[in-house]
């Protein structure tokens, strides 16, 4: 640096001095204020102390409120040339923003206090100062006439500082040479941008995806039930449970699928990865005054980090009403890799078909977004005031290192300013349950030399000890399967017994699967109607001699009786074929063969011909809608007391049926009912039992074994074929039994099953489901 | 029988103490008690009666049982072939009961072991002197003897003032030994009930021949599984090869239902309620019977089999059968010479549609190559040519079936499991088409099934056989170590939990797959494979 002095002569008489001094200059004070609140100055050890006003906590929030930039600079010899406002971030030696206060003019630099009116914005400094004479020091333009650059820097996507780059050090550098060469005095406060809270929300319909052309609206119906403690437009709070109802009319199109995956398969083939459910959140920015205010600018870019945390089995809904074996077998098979997981927990792993510890599956699916606030490119969308129908309006991206979280970033502007959000997209798995988190993810930590939120960590620590102020939280979300039950009809009103809906229902809600009863109370067929469909059964039977069976001789086959069909006894079949084949005795016998050469074989066959007539039958009167249709009779045929007959409680079609039978997974099924009036008389079975079991055919499970020896084995074998590997084999009473000893309840296999587990992948000792 | 019922209370019906008076031990299977009046006069005589001094495991048992009021007077019991009634009572002592297991009508139906249930009303009949009711009991539905050995069985009646007691019955149960099986299927015949399932049991008299059929799962009530378990007849010591015949109709619907076997160089057929199978002397035992029996509406059974001392095919007739009258015997219809050895064959018929055609389709190993020799014979008697086709750098796995159905049009779709390196054991299959005229249509395609763990013992392929316009194609490979592949297992080798039976046969449903096989008692059955 060069300097010239002119200093003048003294005379060679006197005796007083010129002194030449270096001129000096410093910057005392650096301070943000607003409301009687300020920042705190930090000065140079060297320079004048100051009065240590202020608090390095002060925060305000862009946008809504102005603050006054104080600065007071000591300069009484005029001589600084250069000053200049940076701003700096945590781990950053660069700075962020700079402002050239000389393109104020010089009265911005001039020695005293000084006051510039600054609500956060980002602005260019101006190519040159103002005029001369256009005003004084008191005339210095205020940063608030600046129009926010948004282009100056990319952190500040809309020109204003964020609570993204919190906190901040506002630095103020003056220099007597206008390179600062010279003299450089400093001066710097601190400010921080801070969220007041944040609000969780339900997303609007409109965000939620299209469903799949043709195909049904799912996640529609999931958003708008109303059912038994559905979310319904509300979030669960914390402490409270909601649920997720997912539909699961899904039937089994032939026998063969209940003894494979077809339950997992068509279940996984519906609903994939699960439901979507919108949930916003809304960030409030805290004031100076540490009110709550909406200042969408200030959130920029920065991210939200939603979590989903797993709800352990036995905070659940049902869990205390599990039967005593269901429950010991639950808890076993839930305890599979609990605490190395992530999300840790016990919902349904990856390895039997569901989500935790799937770093492919995301519970926050990445969302392209559109409109205001999505990172790094906020014109390619025209302004965005109103939402688009069906698409999700939020950035979505999942995390780096805790992959099974995701971040999100919020508009802000228009409708959805101050907004952002997530799809959250629970597994389809019945009893997983998950409470949703959001925090703030602006706070980061250097590691090796570089940057990281500090909430994109696999531990669950740095979550847990946020701040409450940047995070949130939802009740608890519980996944629900939820079927209807959508007929229920008698062949008279005489059919009895009636049977308990609210038992029935009680046996599935163990399994997390919701039976809604759209049907209502029983209505009756009505006797022309029932004539009718039952002449033309037979008549449209396959084979001639089943036509022979059939009796067409009683005057009304709805009158008959309380059973479904009246058939001839074997002595007038016999009759009846021979005449109308004209046929001698040998070869009556050569066509009985050796499946019709008794009474008891006779009425032993007649038992399918009438349950295959009466499931064509019943086709007839199912439902239009999805769903569960039961038809009611005492008996389904007349014979089923005589010796051979058939008695049967109740039967589920082995193939397809109703309208949609032809698709690849059925959404009707029909079951009969057709217990005796005293059936049920002397043993635990009840009728409920039998709805719920034969409900449990159609939902693809097959029979359990009964009757166990002292090793364990089935001494005693079923009318069916039960499939033993997919039943817990130290519970003889399951529901899919047919062991009336006790009341039947399900075991704990087959609520893993109907809650949509992977039978492949499950053991029925459940002490071999457990791991470690 | 004439029946009067009506219901009282069984509140009502009190138990009374009875001296019984039991029968000494009788012929093996029947026995017989009598009832007295408290002072030892009789009312009421139970009798029990076997057909058959021995049963085998899962064979239909039925137990004649006969009430008999030998009073004066008319008596009112309940229904003794009435569900809802507990009474009579039967005890069933044997190795699967030691102890005893008592049970009723009642008990074994709904479940309701109460010795006298409140709120049920028994069904109530009235015996006039000298009256009798009678009917056959299906033992092994009410009370299955699982387990081999002696059992012995004893009905109890108590009603009001009525006791009886029948005599002990005994019967013995044997565990099946099962020499050969069939399958016949009806091929996509609207309304068929199932598959027919033939087999012989071992016995020091002969091979004794049990048929069943096994109805297809239509509702939850009944899996894939055996009625009317019955021995029709026993064939001599020698009997094997045999044939459950495949229709292509519903073989229930008509009155001829055969199955054939082969005695030494005979093949015999038995028309169902015949007690004289009808015999065809081939002059030599044939290399092979080629699989299956061909069963035609009118009553024909076609029998293609594979002459001993040179490469020949030739087809037997089992004419339909005379219901009155001396039969038409059986004969060989003709011989027709094969290009190459055979070491493998399947024949099938044509729906109706296509004039119930019989098409048969032969497999041999020729150098470096396996040749498919395929013919449409028509009706049988027309005879057509060969036509072959060659797949190239490949071997016919051992003990392997090909699978061959003909479709509508009379269009024929032939598989054929091959090893593609037989010393890795990888192995493919390969598909064939032949048109009606018997030429083959487009060009062979080889799939490649990957590489099996153990060396093959058998192997087959087989077509879905219900209703269906898809031509489905399943198989299924046994390994040397007892464990399966197949076309559902995705790759996999899976063990399976019953004994595969030999030559292996396939059923492909259209709702599943289904091995013949044994099970643990050496019963018949079908394992899905899955």
């Amino acid at each position: 640096m060069k300097r010239t002095g002119r200093v003048a002569r003294t005379a060679h008489d006197l005796t007083h001095l010129n002194r030449l001094h270096v001129p000096d200059f410093w910057v005392l004070k650096l301070a943000l204020a607003i409301g009687g609140k300020s920042s705190k100055s930090h000065l140079q050890p060297d320079a004048p102390a100051g009065d240590g006003s202020g608090a390095d906590t002060f925060h305000f929030a862009p946008e809504k409120e102005t603050v006054e930039l104080n600065y007071k600079i000591d300069d009484t010899r005029g001589v600084i040339r250069r000053a200049r406002l940076d701003l700096f971030t945590r781990f950053d030696e660069s700075h962020f923003w700079s402002f050239d206060l000389t393109k104020l003019g010089l009265g911005a630099l001039s020695d005293g206090d000084h006051t510039l009116k600054w609500d956060g914005r980002i602005v260019k400094s101006p190519d040159a100062a103002p005029a001369a004479g256009d005003g004084g020091a008191g005339a210095t333009p205020d940063l608030t006439s600046f129009d926010p650059d948004l282009k100056l820097q990319a952190e500040f996507p809309d020109g204003y500082v964020t609570v993204g780059h919190s906190p901040y050090k506002l630095r103020l550098t003056v220099s007597d040479d206008e390179n600062e060469g010279g003299k450089v005095a400093t001066a710097w406060t601190y400010f921080h941008v801070l969220l007041k809270k944040i609000e969780l929300e339900i997303g609007p319909e409109k965000s939620l995806p299209k469903p799949p052309k043709g195909r049904s609206d799912k996640d529609l119906h999931v958003y708008k039930n109303s059912d038994t403690n559905a979310f319904n437009g509300t979030l669960p709070g914390d402490g409270d449970t909601k649920r997720v109802y997912l539909n699961s009319d899904i039937f089994k199109n032939s026998n063969a699928q209940l003894h494979n995956r077809a339950d997992f398969t068509a279940y996984q083939g519906t609903w994939g990865d699960g439901p979507h459910i919108p949930i916003f959140a809304k960030a409030w920015v805290r004031d100076s005054g540490d009110q709550a205010v909406e200042a969408p600018k200030a959130l920029g870019k920065v991210k939200f980090l939603w979590d989903a945390e797993d709800v352990p089995e036995s905070g659940g809904s049902v869990y205390a009403g599990h039967h005593a074996k269901a429950k010991a077998f639950l808890d076993s098979s839930v305890n599979y890799d609990k605490d190395v997981t992530h999300p840790k927990g016990d919902n349904c792993h990856k390895d039997r078909g569901g989500k935790r510890g799937d770093d492919t599956k995301f519970f926050f699916p990445k969302q392209a977004g559109y409109g205001y606030g999505f990172a790094g490119d906020f014109d390619s969308d025209p302004q965005q005031d109103a939402l688009k129908d069906r698409e999700f309006p939020f950035k979505v991206d999942p995390c780096g290192t805790r992959k099974w979280s995701s971040f999100s970033y919020a508009w802000t502007k228009g409708t959805l300013a101050s907004k952002t959000g997530v799809l959250f997209q629970p597994s389809r798995m019945a009893g997983d349950a998950y409470r949703v988190s959001v925090y703030l993810a602006f706070d980061k930590k250097m590691a090796e030399g570089k940057s990281s939120l500090v909430l994109d960590t696999a531990e669950d620590d740095p979550l847990q000890n946020a701040n409450e102020a940047i995070k949130a939280k939802t009740g608890t979300f519980e996944v629900w399967r939820r079927l209807h039950f959508v007929r229920y009809m008698k062949k008279k009103a005489a059919v009895t017994p009636n049977f308990p809906i609210a038992k029935f229902q009680n046996y599935y809600k163990q399994a997390y699967v919701r039976m809604y009863d759209a049907a209502g109370a029983a209505t009756s067929m009505t006797k022309a109607d029932y004539d009718a469909k039952v002449t033309a059964a037979i008549n449209a039977r396959p084979n001639w001699y089943e036509k022979h069976m059939l009796s067409t001789t009683v005057a009304s086959q709805y009158d008959a009786g309380n059973y479904g069909l009246h058939f001839n006894t074997w002595a007038t079949f016999k009759t009846n074929v021979m005449a109308a084949q004209g046929w001698t005795v040998a070869q009556l016998n050569a066509f009985l063969g050796t499946v019709l050469n008794t009474d008891a074989l006779y009425n032993a066959w007649c038992s399918n011909v009438a349950s295959d007539t009466l499931t064509g039958i019943c086709e007839q009167y199912m439902a239009a809608d999805s769903g569960i249709n039961l038809f009611q009779f005492n008996e389904h045929y007349n014979l089923a007391t005589a010796v051979g007959g058939e008695t049967l409680n109740g039967f589920a079609p082995g193939a397809a049926v109703g309208p949609h039978k032809a698709d690849p997974t059925n959404s009707q099924c029909l079951f009969v009912l057709c217990a005796g009036p005293t059936n049920y008389n002397g043993s635990h079975n009840k009728a409920e039992q039998t709805v719920a079991h034969e409900i449990g055919h159609c939902l693809f499970m097959a029979h359990a074994p009964v009757i166990l020896d002292k090793n364990g084995n089935v001494v005693t074998d079923i009318a069916n074929k039960h499939d033993r590997t997919v039943h817990d084999k130290n519970f003889n009473n399951c529901l899919m039994s047919y062991n009336y000893d006790a009341e039947r309840k399900w075991c704990g296999f087959c609520i893993l099953r109907l809650r949509g587990w992977d039978r492949g992948k499950l053991q029925n000792d459940a002490s071999k489901n457990k791991k470690p | 029988m004439s029946l009067r019922a009506w219901r009282i209370s069984a509140a009502g019906a009190a138990a009374v103490f009875v001296a019984l008076l039991a029968c000494g031990k009788q012929n093996p299977s029947t026995g017989s008690g009598t009832a007295t009046k408290l002072r030892g006069v009789p009312t009421v005589q139970i009798n029990l009666k076997f057909a058959n001094p021995s049963y085998l495991v899962g064979e239909n048992i039925g137990m004649t049982v006969t009430v008999t009021n030998r009073t004066a007077s008319q008596v009112e019991i309940p229904d003794p072939f009435y569900r809802d009634n507990w009474q009579p009572t039967y005890t069933l002592t044997g190795p699967s009961y030691p102890q005893g297991h008592t049970f009723s009508f009642r008990s074994v139906a709904l479940h309701d072991t109460r010795p006298e249930p409140d709120g049920v009303d028994a069904v109530l009949v009235q015996l006039s002197p000298g009256q009798s009711l009678e009917q056959e009991i299906p033992l092994q539905s009410w009370a299955a003897p699982t387990e081999v050995g002696e059992y012995q069985i004893v009905a109890q009646l108590k009603w009001k003032d009525v006791a009886a007691q029948s005599a002990p019955v005994h019967f013995r149960v044997e565990k099946p030994q099962v020499d050969s099986a069939s399958v016949g299927v009806d091929v996509e015949a609207p309304g068929t009930p199932g598959e027919w399932v033939e087999w012989f049991h071992k016995e020091p008299a002969g091979q004794r021949l049990y048929t069943a059929l096994f109805q297809r799962p239509h509702s939850d009530v009944h899996g894939y599984e055996a009625f009317g378990v019955q021995a029709i007849f026993t064939a001599g010591p020698q009997a094997t090869d045999l044939l459950s015949p495949w229709t292509n109709y519903n073989r229930m619907t008509e009155l001829a239902k055969w199955r054939a076997w082969r005695e030494g160089s005979a093949l015999l057929g038995l028309i169902t309620s015949s007690t004289t199978p009808q015999r065809l002397e081939l002059g030599a035992v044939p290399r092979s019977i080629v699989r299956p029996a061909l069963m035609h509406r009118t009553g024909e059974l076609d029998i293609f089999f594979v002459s001993a001392d040179k490469p020949e095919l030739g087809l037997a007739r089992f004419p339909a059968p005379q219901w009155e009258g001396p039969q038409t015997p059986a004969r060989v219809l003709w011989k027709l010479p094969i290009p190459s050895i055979p070491v493998a064959a399947r024949c099938a018929m044509a729906p109706e549609s296509a004039a119930s055609e019989r098409h048969v389709l032969v497999v041999a190993q020729e150098r470096g190559s396996v040749a498919v020799h395929f013919m449409n014979t028509d009706d049988g008697i027309s005879l057509g040519h060969w036509q072959t086709a060659r797949i190239p750098n490949s071997v016919a796995m051992p003990g392997a079936e090909p699978g061959l159905r003909v479709a509508e049009d009379g269009v024929s779709y032939a598989a054929i499991l091959l090893e593609t390196d037989a010393a890795a054991h990888r192995f493919a299959i390969a598909d064939l088409v032949f048109g009606r005229d018997g030429k083959l249509t487009g060009a062979v395609t080889v799939k490649p099934l990957g590489q099996l763990e153990a060396a093959p013992k058998a192997a087959v392929a087989a077509y879905v056989v219900t209703g269906s316009s898809e031509m489905r194609r399943d198989w299924v490979v046994l390994l040397e170590n007892g464990k399966v592949v197949h076309s559902g297992s995705e790759g996999e080798t899976r063990p399976l939990n019953a004994t595969p039976v030999l030559p292996l046969q396939l059923i492909s449903l259209s709702a599943g797959t289904y091995l013949l096989t044994l099970d643990d008692n050496g019963k018949p059955g079908f394992t899905l494979l899955d």
